[in-house]
């Protein structure tokens, strides 16, 4: 009767059955069977609902590897924080000479998956490493005592992968501070309070939020970790190792348990996140006099913070140009030596002439572009749901679009393994797994998140009352959405997108539970390169891999800067 | 040509009451302006008219036609909204030809029609410009423009200058009286400027409170407000009690529930010669109904000046031409205050 609520059915409702049929199916479903699964009582009990599983991995490895991947994730975070927060404060309060160049390659970890980053990691300062060779040679020390491996391996490439987040985080918290309480840092110094003083009492208090946010990230982010410890961590057990081992075992009640305690971790510090950023913080976006106040200090201090800083960035360079130089490596010529001597194009020729080099590469664009468009198709639709319009059960939809941010893709992966393979409602009743759509179906949810997180903030800064204009112009729904919503909100989808295409192309962590043999993407053909001791090769396709993102995020930046200008 | 009635429209989001039942006929081509401070409900009820929001209660009808379940785009009404809602990724030709498209008109068509409004909103060198490189007053006739170029039946302003400064305002304001008695469309303007409701319109709904409080042309409402809420926002008029009124002036015409509202230009001064019955020769006040003030203010605001007068613990305000200003009436100045006796502007007491 309420014309309002006869406009809600037809296009909201459509909008409403796709968003909540992705969500229930291969959300919602797969965590559900995950449960399900690790109270399944297995053998012949003849019980509905057991905690066998759950008494199982306590009586075994879970408490072991609990207490690892925490530990593992607290180093992480300590080392990322110090290294992430050091380089943004130098970087927002110091000049030095090829700054503009500088700040642009301190992101460069950023272009490396996350498979890449741990392989170049390896041949960096594993115990076959360039570096850790050469400094051997040159010391005359075995290898081995120099070789940063396990532990310390993992931490390094966690801290280089995560340190981004403080780095960011507190860049631009810096940049607010400066511009809209720039005279605050100056206040507080005219009072007489000294540099350290300031510091204490001003800075670090209005940066706490970001430092917050930051580490709740990094340890998510370290927790869910599986290529570094996978590739790292010899024997040691972690919690997405011990899933990944159980399934492999065929253990599907145990793998499933580990993969419910590790989500709960992580779907806990998804809300404690969430939670936080919802609430005030001192921080209010206002139009910057453009000046910047930093606190000033000594020659000495800047001398050597620059040093240290340019002395990072450059190392930061260093596993990529191990790529590099491994990618131009001659198939199994590199044994012994400090550096290789053999060098050739052919990998790279390879990669595009030897059919079955190419398949994977093929393999994969293809399964980042289904992923990418599910994304954009879903991620759209259900941002305009959860921004424009009113229904029950919004926030609970909201959520859902997020939770797969904060889960850990082996526990993504277990979950659509348990869902699929077996006739489902949710896959029209064949088998999904060993199909090719289990992986791009596997990589669209995990990157569903941030791509409805772009698309739904630029939807929230586009004034509505744009929409409304083109209404009382006599424009309706598709024509407005065509015209005035979606060319608003090209730009936030057009860089979800690509973001969401690089992370498919080179994803390993689902892949490695979900690929067949036909199937198999970039990032399993590495490691079996590996395997083959076949070091040019993986290489070849890494180096590939980093030109693609890098390509991305340059198309993407663009893209961002051209809105800006508008 | 189009009226427009509301008929016991009302809205309430959730708990907060935002318009109450009112009631409203305004007629073909009139200028109708609703006038209200902040958070009275002024767009909301707009929105409503537009379509944007559906009435809690009640019905509009345009023409003697319910439109009340029809949606905006069928409505043919158009609005220029507070924050102009230009499309920020087309130029001024695509931003006033975008409703036209949505009616598929011809491309010639189109581009006449765009161009001759254009001329009519003194845009007609700026048909390629993009939206941000546009100034503010620009923006503010392009969003005209693109309202008015697709004929509406209504036309709906929501508060359009308030983002202006002063001397644009008075500009732009110019601009749309002028259109709207050219093209003779319907209008229903919102402002919380009393100033810019009683240039611009035929008739004016002064709100408070979701509450429309008397309805009336700008004269009626200036100098016969019915309560003392029109009174004081519309003429900032000072409000006299019965004991005041006789004790001070002599006026015994007033009830007790009753109130008198004079207007600060009402309002007679003089300089204080030392004793009530002491004429002042400058302003000549009549010896009765004199009473001894103290001035606390002094503002010049170029053609008046205001004076703040303590008078019995009371604040008054009254006002002058500034060439009639004395150096004398200087703060601190006491002096003498009186109304004339053919003021009988009389509203109720507040309780
Ligand atoms: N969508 C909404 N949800 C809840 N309350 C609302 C909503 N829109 C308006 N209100 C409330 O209704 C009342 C009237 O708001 P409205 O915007 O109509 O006022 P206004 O007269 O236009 O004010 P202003 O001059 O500041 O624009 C306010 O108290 C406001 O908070
Ligand atoms: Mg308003």
């Amino acid at each position: 009767m309420n014309s309002s609520v006869k406009r809600l059915t037809s296009a909201t409702g459509v909008l409403l059955f796709v968003v909540v049929f992705f969500a229930a199916g291969y959300i919602l479903l797969p965590l559900l069977s995950l449960l399900k699964e690790s109270f399944q009582p297995g053998g012949t009990s003849g019980l509905l609902f057991s905690l066998r599983a759950y008494i199982d991995i306590f009586h075994s490895t879970f408490i072991e590897a609990s207490v690892n991947s925490v530990a593992i994730s607290l180093l992480s975070v300590l080392g990322s924080a110090i290294v992430g927060t050091f380089l943004a404060y130098v970087f927002h309060n110091f000049e030095f000479p090829l700054k503009p160049i500088f700040s642009k390659l301190v992101l460069v970890p950023l272009a490396l998956p996350p498979l890449v980053g741990v392989i170049a990691f390896m041949f960096l300062i594993g115990e076959s490493g360039m570096l850790t060779r050469g400094i051997a040679a040159l010391f005359g020390i075995a290898p081995s005592n120099l070789a940063v491996q396990g532990w310390w391996g993992i931490v390094a490439v966690h801290v280089y992968s995560f340190y981004v987040y403080f780095y960011l985080f507190i860049t631009s918290a810096l940049n607010q501070l400066s511009e809209s309480h720039g005279s605050i840092i100056d206040a507080s110094l005219s009072l007489g309070a000294s540099r350290a003083v300031t510091i204490r009492r001003i800075i670090l208090p209005m940066l706490t939020p970001s430092f917050v946010g930051a580490s709740l990230m990094t340890f998510m982010a370290s927790m869910a970790s599986f290529s570094a410890p996978f590739l790292f961590g010899g024997t040691t057990r972690f919690l997405t190792l011990e899933i990944y081992t159980a399934k492999l075992n065929g253990n599907d009640a145990n793998a499933a348990a580990f993969a419910v305690m590790l989500s709960i971790v992580s779907v806990g510090f998804l809300l404690l996140l969430r939670w936080y950023q919802n609430r005030k913080n001192y921080m209010f976006a206002s139009k910057g006099s453009g000046k910047r106040s930093t606190v000033p200090h000594s020659s000495a201090v800047r001398l050597f913070s620059v040093v240290v800083t340019v002395s990072v960035v450059i190392f930061f360079l260093l596993p990529v140009i191990t790529i590099v130089i491994l990618s131009f490596v001659k198939e199994g010529s590199w044994t012994y030596q400090i550096f290789p001597e053999k060098f050739t194009v052919q990998n790279f020729t390879k990669l595009f002439s030897d059919p079955h080099v190419f398949e994977p590469i093929a393999n994969s664009v293809q399964m980042a572009f289904v992923a990418t468009a599910i994304v954009v198709f879903i991620g759209v639709c259900a941002s305009i749901l959860v921004v424009r319009k009113k229904f029950i059960g919004k926030r609970l939809l909201e959520l859902l679009m997020n939770v797969p941010f904060g889960i850990p893709g082996t526990v993504i992966a277990v979950g659509l393994i348990l869902s699929f393979n077996h006739p489902s409602f949710f896959s029209a009743r064949s088998i999904l797994i060993g199909t090719f759509w289990i992986l791009p179906l596997a990589y669209a949810v995990r990157n569903l998140p941030i791509l409805f997180r772009s698309t739904a903030s630029g939807l929230e800064s586009a004034d509505p009352s744009l929409e409304e204009a083109a209404m009382t112009l006599g424009s309706h729904g598709w024509r407005t959405f065509r015209r005035i919503t979606l060319p608003l909100l090209l730009s936030s989808i057009v860089s979800g997108a690509l973001l969401v295409f690089i992370n498919s192309l080179g994803e390993f962590v689902s892949s490695i539970l979900l690929y067949s043999y036909n199937t198999r993407p970039i990032s399993i053909e590495i490691l079996s390169q590996l395997r083959l001791y076949n070091v040019g090769g993986a290489a070849a396709y890494c180096t590939l891999l980093m030109i693609l993102v890098m390509t991305a995020v340059g198309i993407s930046s663009r893209i961002s800067r051209a809105t800006l200008l508008d | 040509m189009a009226d427009l009635s509301l008929r016991d429209i009302s809205k309430s989001f959730g708990r907060v009451k935002a318009v109450a039942p009112l009631n409203l006929e305004i007629h073909s081509g009139e200028f109708f302006s609703l006038l209200g401070p902040s958070g009275c409900g002024k767009t909301t009820l707009l929105r409503m008219v537009a379509g944007l929001e559906q009435p809690t209660t009640g019905n509009f009808f345009l023409n003697q036609k319910d439109i009340t379940a029809l949606p905006p785009q069928k409505r043919n009404i158009g609005l220029v909204f507070q924050n102009y809602a230009l499309f920020p990724h087309m130029t001024v030709f695509q931003n006033i030809a975008y409703g036209l498209e949505v009616l598929n008109c011809a491309k010639r068509e189109i581009y006449t029609k765009v161009e001759s409004v254009l001329e009519k909103v003194r845009l007609s060198g700026k048909r390629d410009v993009a939206i941000p490189n546009l100034s503010g007053g620009e923006q503010q006739r392009v969003a005209l423009a693109r309202a008015l170029v697709v004929e509406p039946q209504v036309l709906l302003f929501d508060e359009p200058l308030s983002n202006l400064d002063h001397a644009l305002r008075l500009e732009t304001r110019g601009v749309i009286k002028q259109l709207q008695k050219e093209t003779g469309i319907t209008s229903i303007y919102v402002t919380h400027d009393q100033g810019e409701a009683l240039a611009l319109s035929d008739r004016i709904a002064v709100m408070s409170n979701g509450v429309i409080q008397q309805v009336d042309t700008p004269q009626e409402l200036y100098f016969s407000p019915k309560n003392s809420f029109v009174a004081s926002f519309i003429g900032r008029a000072n409000f006299f009690s019965a004991e005041l009124c006789s004790s001070c002036f002599g006026i015994n015409s007033i009830d007790e529930n009753e109130m008198l509202a004079v207007l600060p230009e009402e309002i007679l001064i003089g300089k204080w010669m030392g004793s009530v019955s002491k004429v002042d020769p400058i302003s000549k006040l009549s010896n009765d109904g004199k009473a001894k003030g103290k001035i606390m203010d002094v503002q010049f605001s170029g053609a008046v000046v205001e004076y703040v007068i303590d008078l019995l613990q009371q604040r008054v305000r009254a006002t002058r031409s500034s060439t009639a200003h004395e150096a004398a009436l200087s703060a601190g100045a006491e002096v003498m205050i009186s109304i004339p006796q053919n003021i009988h502007r009389k509203v109720l007491r507040e309780q």
